[in-house]
């Protein structure tokens, strides 16, 4: 792509409250850019709550319903909470018309990568998280799925840094047992 | 789980417990969905009436806020010949809303107060504006200033008419002319140059150029000439062939300059920007390229720390005021 002397096409590490306020004037490819961005985070959290199977429609959901919503939020800078807080409603709302009897095994066979070894580790992954009580799910997924690390978790959920330990603390203790027996029980 | 499992698992630092890296692996290559086309979706309507709302709650918050710091003004001394004042000025003291001009024969200096001084170069014009908060903040509309600042970060901002540099702690040079170019040179300290919501990361020792479109990559003060001259063509014109040089001369101190590349750049060229950075630096192995190449924030901000100029959390937050205190 050529440009004309002393100019910069795209300007350095984009940030949140810039592309949002460019995504509010109609820019859609700054809409993309988020999309880019955060598309993990949001997957993450669905996860969390829903069968995998569901989880590519809805995670497209969040962010029509983010496009919509961006009139609405007030700091620009906290869109990733923001979409969080959406991708959990979404969650819920899909739980409430629907209800999540979907076989977890049936549900992950077209929604897991292609290589078999990590397929199968993922598929155990996600269904030994989805067992675990409610609070330990979603920081695990925001770890494993999202790559967010610590600080970055409780950014984004609310939650104080003490609280983000004792859910990884506690909930990869829990991850690994269940893991164990998922092996033995093999 | 051991201690120092668990605060690799926190802090996101350093490599897992091999089943832990396993599980990591598998479910941060779980496929994504397609991307929609979000040309296709149409936009919402606008609400004129809270639009109006909005901006009257802010015109007022200005007004509120402009008389309280009317009576904060700062001094002004001439360095040589005879700078004028003008807007909310008065005294030989700038207050917000007032403007120091230099002509070709005059210098300034400004008592930014509690904070540190600015020297003014002659053919200068420097405006004080509101800033956030604690923050204070200048507008240079063109000329030169000399910035030595010993607040906490992020308190001391100056915005150019193709960006904003705010402050972490330093000694820089900033520079612009009327037609939107020039330069922004850090001799101690961080300083960070942001332009419609995009950033960069400028340490001592390294300085970018400024352009009617943005802020320039960072580059060291000391990276070879094939190097300088490289990305300086590449600034020019975006060519293939500049990027190839640019990518050919860089050196592992150069990763600086190709990771503010990441984002500028596009499909092959990104990953050949990626695949530069991972042979020049130890990458974290834990962070997939995918992810890097995706722009994600967590993946760009690991492979920033893989570098070594630091967090890049301490570069939003300040080193002085980590945003993770531990």
């Amino acid at each position: 792509m050529r440009r004309g002397t002393c100019e910069l096409p795209e300007p350095v590490l984009p940030l949140d409250a810039s592309l949002v306020a460019s995504a509010r004037r109609g820019d859609r490819a700054a809409f993309g850019t988020l999309y880019g961005r955060h598309a993990r985070l949001v997957q993450a959290v669905l996860l969390a709550r829903v069968p995998p199977d569901h989880v590519a429609d809805l995670v497209q959901d969040v962010f029509l319903i983010a496009m919509d919503r961006l009139g609405a939020l007030r700091d620009d800078s906290a869109f990733a909470p923001w979409l969080a807080t959406i991708a959990r409603r979404r969650a819920a709302d899909w739980r409430r018309k629907r209800h999540d009897t979907v076989p977890l095994e049936e549900a992950m066979s077209e929604s897991i990568g292609s290589d078999p070894d990590e397929a199968r580790t993922a598929r155990a992954a996600i269904e030994a998280i989805r067992s675990l009580p409610e609070a330990y799910r979603e920081t695990l997924m925001l770890r494993f799925v999202a790559g967010l690390n610590g600080p970055e978790i409780a950014q984004r959920t609310g939650l104080t840094h003490g609280s983000v330990r004792v859910n990884l603390h506690r909930g990869v203790e829990m991850l690994r047992q269940r893991l164990r027996e998922d092996e033995s029980h093999a | 789980m051991r201690d120092d499992e668990e605060d690799t698992l926190f802090s996101g630092r350093g490599p897992l417990p091999e089943d832990l890296a396993r599980v990591e692996r598998a479910l941060a290559r779980l496929p994504l969905p397609p991307e929609p086309d979000w040309r296709a979706k149409p936009p919402r309507e606008r609400r004129p009436q809270r639009v109006l709302w909005v901006a009257a709650a802010a015109a007022a918050i200005a007004v509120f806020a402009g008389v309280r710091l009317a009576g904060d003004a700062w001094d002004v001394r001439a360095l040589a010949g005879s700078p004028t004042l003008g807007g909310l000025a008065f005294g030989g003291r700038v207050a917000l809303g007032g403007r120091i001009a230099t002509d070709a024969h005059s210098r300034a200096r400004l008592d930014v107060k509690g904070l540190g001084t600015v020297e003014l170069e002659p053919g200068s014009l420097l405006r004080r504006v509101p800033g956030r908060g604690a923050e204070r903040k200048l507008a240079l509309d063109h000329g030169t200033l000399h910035a030595v600042i010993v607040a906490p970060p992020r308190q001391f901002v100056v915005e150019t008419p193709v960006g904003v540099a705010t402050d972490l702690g330093c000694a820089y040079t900033l520079s612009v002319d009327a037609s939107g170019h020039g330069r922004l040179q850090v001799t101690s300290g961080r300083v960070t140059f942001a332009r419609e919501g995009f950033e960069s990361f400028v340490p001592a020792g390294a300085w970018c150029p400024l352009l009617p479109r943005g802020v320039g990559v960072p580059r060291r003060d000391y990276a070879t000439d094939a190097f300088l001259a490289a990305i300086a063509a590449w600034d020019g014109n975006h060519a293939p062939a500049a990027l190839d040089t640019v990518l050919a001369t860089a050196e592992a101190s150069d990763a600086i300059t190709l990771w503010h590349l990441l984002p500028r750049v596009g499909g092959d060229e990104r990953e050949r920007v990626a695949a530069r950075i991972g042979a020049l630096i130890e990458v974290p192995r834990d962070v997939s390229r995918a992810r890097v190449l995706a722009l994600e924030p967590a993946a760009l901000d690991a492979w920033w720390a893989a570098i070594g100029m630091g967090e890049a959390a301490e570069w939003r937050a300040g080193p002085g005021k980590k945003q993770f205190p531990w």
